[in-house]
């Protein structure tokens, strides 16, 4: 009785995962816009605060969509061939039509609440980088790699974006911790890379392969630079230091346990998922480090 | 065949129902408190010498009298004990029980039974077996914090100390060679110990006036003590200083009553006082001290009024009756009550030990100044928390969280200052403005951004139903259901007939503003501002462009809301957000020709509001005064003119100025000279040549 009521939750997990899946990357931006408020919140007043994320979060969700799509563009999947073309013109004018709107949305908002209007370069900037990083991709032939800086982008952005509606000049440590996320979300996302190759079903990669060793030796390198670039806000400001040291150090230890698989990973077999969890694990921590010591 | 397991849970339910039954009556003992009664009560001073009571008074006291005896309820039964007509001895038997069980407000019934006492010393209408009951009670009862046994009886209110230690004082004079159950004190030690209480508590408020300034409802008991003791204390000293207190209660009811109304800004006071049908608690007692507003006769079982009906020694100085008469139809007034928190040194009070018995009056017990101290307290006597900062598990919470944060108690307290500071009754610099059509009284600048407990900030008065107020609700409120009273305070500023009211804050730590986001999920609290404003009370309600107009008897008001309103019901004007900015307008017909030209003129005016980061910029063009520009942080100007917020001097007006902190009140009309001073006692009332 018991293991079939677990089968049905899980089968219900896995339906509704399967259906948040496409707007997993939005939902999560949004909660990135979130923190990002929530950790420069002295600069305004509760009130202001709470149109930031609202607004916030409406205009960067719109800016989210167009990066999907930008991802969609350069991958073409879903189109066949017959009517790849138009469907690319089509994505193309959305791209441009959800652009325009978080400017708009921003504009609005700027002119409705009297805000500096300087934080209008933030969407602009934004989706700027999505065409940079478009055309980088097609002239570079790059597009794996670009479809990842993408994702990590589309997450990370969101906690600067929702730092800057706040205060224009946030403290230096929210830098930092954009930056790490940054690179522990592209380090997760080149594991993905692995995952996809090996179609989930392995979860183990061979060792040996030129192109995986690339990839793990950046995906190191990535993970070490989050673990110095996290460390860095102890020298710089942050409020309460017991409560970043606390988070940070489990956030160390899952970053670094992870950084250990990865480097087994280039002599030895090695389960990808597990490494990505372990990583996901120390974001959790490092978002908690930096709430809680704000 | 009975099952093991059902005999177990019986057994089980059995025990539980016993245990229940224990502790529910853990001090009611069968054998009855011995005791050797006064068997008379006089004294050597009387406080009629200067002057007598008005015939005024003297006709409202037997009104009142008359319709109070035929109440039933047990306060009413001192009237018929004064009048020595028979007692409802079941009504007064019945009230015991609170005492008994050490229950919260048995203070109020303790007073009026000790008030029942003195009076049967010269009527001895009480039967014995009644007077045996009544004594037995109070024998065992509890009258101070620092007493052992265990009591979820608030003492720390400004109403509860007063009126906890004139129990103590009076019951002490009483039965002074008895021994007292739970304090094992004799009287004569209960007197002792009372009297130096009583005369820090009078001294602060002489001072320093009331932290719960104007409460329409907790004045009532309030009152009720300090008629106690100008009756009874057999201090000479205590009992002046109790009869100018009451004087200046008096004072502030003549200030600020409008049409029946105690139409200003109040320290504590409840929704159901101020929403809907309802009548001031305190109503009864200023009409009976002053004449004003109206007397209701189903108001016949008033603490206060009972016992200044049933007083032989206190009357109110006949000037203020007149300056009630007289400040009716026009008139301006200054006040301050309470002090800041950072001003306790300058008047000689500490931040902990027995003068944390300020701050607790001032429900400041978890402000960066006082909770340390008032930690330690709760330990030394062992005082259940709820009853003065909340659960033991916010102060275990306080504590370890400021151990993870690296700050000290204190600290820590200070970055939740809009919820630990901001229950307290700081500084209440008091603005009314009356003509004969209306009249607006606020707190300026009170507490902006903070969390208030039970604060009316403002209100503007048409007549006693007629009347708008706004309120931004949430935080910590009263028992955590006032959507009207307390939340989160304004930057309300007024000048004469205009206010612009804005509700914004700061943030706090994440872990409160978690728990606020918690506590909003699971009460009615929504992210909203919101008026008062009965329609059905005005003659003429309109709305046109943010404004809400309403007309009532020739007096106009006008109501501005920078986000969008919508009406949620007859008498509630709601706008969504915590962040808003409201104006205020009143007009009359005396000023505007008619109502339809005060609303052509609103409109017409020069309105621009920008928000900013915390709070608006303001600026209107008001028809009757000129451009008003406000914000935040930043000086109230009415013309380029700025406009004093305050601190005022304790009270300013055309018949009183008195600095603030002194303890010496004059106040004169015509040839009457009232002097009240706290520094000799003296209470002087002389007609000038």
């Amino acid at each position: 009785m018991k293991r079939k009521r677990s089968g049905a939750i899980k089968a219900f997990r896995k339906a509704i995962g399967e259906k948040l899946s496409p707007i997993r990357p939005i939902i999560k931006a949004i909660l990135m816009i979130i923190i990002g408020a929530l950790i420069t919140r002295e600069s305004v007043g509760a009130g202001l605060l709470t149109t930031n994320i609202v607004f916030g979060s409406f205009s960067y969700c719109l800016l989210a969509i167009a990066g999907l799509l930008t991802i969609q563009l350069l991958v073409s999947g879903g189109f066949s061939i017959k009517d790849v073309k138009s469907s690319k013109s089509r994505v193309n004018i959305l791209f441009w039509v959800l652009y325009g709107l978080s400017i708009v949305v921003m504009v609005m908002y700027v002119s409705l609440y009297y805000l500096s209007y300087y934080l209008i370069i933030v969407p602009v900037a934004i989706g700027f980088l999505w065409i940079i990083l478009r055309l980088y991709a097609s002239k570079r032939n790059k597009t794996d790699k670009v479809v990842r800086i993408i994702y990590s982008l589309i997450f990370s952005l969101g906690f600067l974006y929702g730092a800057l509606l706040n205060s224009l000049t946030p403290p230096i440590y929210v830098y930092f911790f954009f930056v790490s996320t940054l690179f522990l979300q592209l380090s997760r996302e080149l594991f993905k890379i692995l995952e996809d190759k090996y179609k989930y079903s392995f979860f183990e990669m061979k060792p040996g392969d030129i192109y995986d060793g690339k990839l793990l030796k950046q995906s190191l390198k990535f993970q070490i630079s989050a673990i110095m670039l996290l460390f860095l806000p102890v020298f710089f400001g942050v409020k309460y230091l017991l409560l970043y040291l606390i988070p940070f150090i489990l956030s160390t230890v899952f970053i670094s346990l992870a950084s250990l698989f990865t480097f087994k990973c280039l002599s030895t077999k090695e389960n990808a998922k597990k490494i990505n969890r372990t990583i996901k694990i120390g974001i959790y921590f490092q978002i908690f480090a930096i709430l809680t010591a704000s | 065949m009975v099952s093991k397991k059902k005999v177990a849970s019986s057994f089980l339910v059995l025990i539980t129902l016993m245990l229940q039954i224990i502790t529910a009556f853990p001090f009611k003992q069968d054998e009855l408190w011995e005791y050797s009664m006064i068997s008379d009560f006089n004294r050597s001073f009387n406080l009629y010498d200067d002057f007598n009571a008005t015939t005024g008074y003297k006709e409202r006291q037997s009104l009142y009298l008359n319709i109070s005896r035929f109440s039933e309820s047990m306060y009413a039964q001192a009237v018929r004990v004064y009048l020595k007509k028979e007692v409802n001895e079941e009504s007064i038997e019945k009230e015991l029980t609170d005492i008994y069980e050490y229950q919260d407000c048995m203070d109020f019934d303790m007073n009026m039974l000790l008030r029942m006492l003195y009076l049967n010393l010269e009527t001895d209408i009480l039967s014995k077996d009644i007077k045996d009951k009544v004594c037995d009670a109070l024998g065992k009862a509890k009258y101070w914090y620092t007493e052992p046994s265990y009591t979820t009886a608030i003492f720390y209110t400004e109403n509860h100390q007063i009126l906890y230690s004139t129990s103590e004082l009076l019951v002490g004079q009483l039965f002074p060679n008895d021994t007292f159950t739970n304090s094992d004190m004799t009287g004569q030690e209960h007197v002792e110990h009372a009297i130096p209480l009583l005369n820090r508590w009078l001294d602060w408020r002489g001072q320093l006036g009331f932290t719960e300034w104007h409460s329409n409802v907790y004045f009532v008991e309030t009152m009720s003590a300090l008629v106690n003791l100008v009756d009874f204390a057999p201090d000479e000293e205590i009992a002046y200083k109790a009869a100018m207190i009451l004087d200046l209660m008096a004072f502030g009811f003549a200030s600020n009553f409008y049409k029946n109304r105690y139409a200003t800004s109040m320290g504590r006071c409840y929704d159901n006082s101020r929403v809907g049908i309802s009548r001031d608690s305190i109503s009864e007692a200023a009409w009976l001290m002053l004449g004003i507003g109206i007397h209701n006769t189903g108001d016949s079982s008033d603490m206060a009024a009972i016992s200044l009906a049933t007083s032989k020694n206190y009357a109110p100085p006949p000037l203020l009756e007149e300056i009630a008469q007289n400040a009716s139809e026009s008139f301006e007034h200054k006040e301050r009550n309470s002090i800041y928190l950072e001003e306790g040194p300058d008047y000689g009070i500490e931040y902990e030990g027995e003068d944390l018995m300020y701050w607790w009056s001032m429900a400041a017990p978890l402000a960066p100044q006082t909770i340390e101290g008032s930690i330690d307290l709760i330990e030394e006597y062992d005082i259940d928390p709820w009853t003065i900062t909340g659960p033991q598990q916010l102060l275990d919470f306080i504590k370890v969280s400021a151990y993870l944060h690296g700050l000290s108690i204190s600290e820590y307290s200070k970055t939740a200052k809009l919820l630990t500071r901001g229950s307290a009754y700081e500084t209440a610099n008091i603005y009314t403005y009356r003509t004969p059509h209306y009249q607006l009284s606020g707190a300026q600048d009170h507490m902006k951004g903070m969390d208030g407990f039970q604060e009316h900030i403002w209100q503007a008065s048409l007549d006693d139903a007629a009347y708008v107020f706004t309120n931004s609700p949430g935080g910590l409120t009263k028992d955590f259901d006032q959507l009207f009273m307390g939340g989160w305070k304004p930057r309300a500023t007024f000048y004469k007939n205009i206010g612009v009211i804005q509700y914004d804050r700061e943030t706090m730590p994440l872990e409160f503003e978690f728990a606020l986001w918690i506590l909003n999920t699971f009460t009615e609290n929504k992210l909203i501002t919101h008026a008062y404003f009965p329609q059905t009370a005005f003659d003429e309600v309109k709305s046109k462009d943010g404004w809400t107009f309403g007309e009532k008897d020739g007096g106009y008001i006008a109501l501005y809301s920078y986000e969008p309103t919508y009406w949620v019901s007859d008498y509630e004007l709601r706008a969504n957000g915590i962040k808003n900015v409201w104006i205020v307008e009143l007009g009359s017909e005396h000023e505007q020709k008619s109502f339809d030209e005060f609303v052509s003129e609103i409109l017409d005016s020069k309105l621009k509001i920008t928000p900013e980061s915390i709070g608006y910029e303001v600026f209107y063009d008001s028809p009757s005064r000129g451009e008003i520009t406000v914000n935040w942080d930043d000086t109230f100007c009415v013309d380029d003119k700025e406009i004093d917020l305050g601190d005022y001097p304790r009270y300013d007006n055309k018949y009183c100025f008195q600095e603030f902190g002194t303890t010496q009140t004059i106040i004169q009309f015509e040839n009457q000279r009232l002097e009240l001073n706290f520094d000799n006692s003296n209470r002087s009332y002389q007609i000038l040549p």
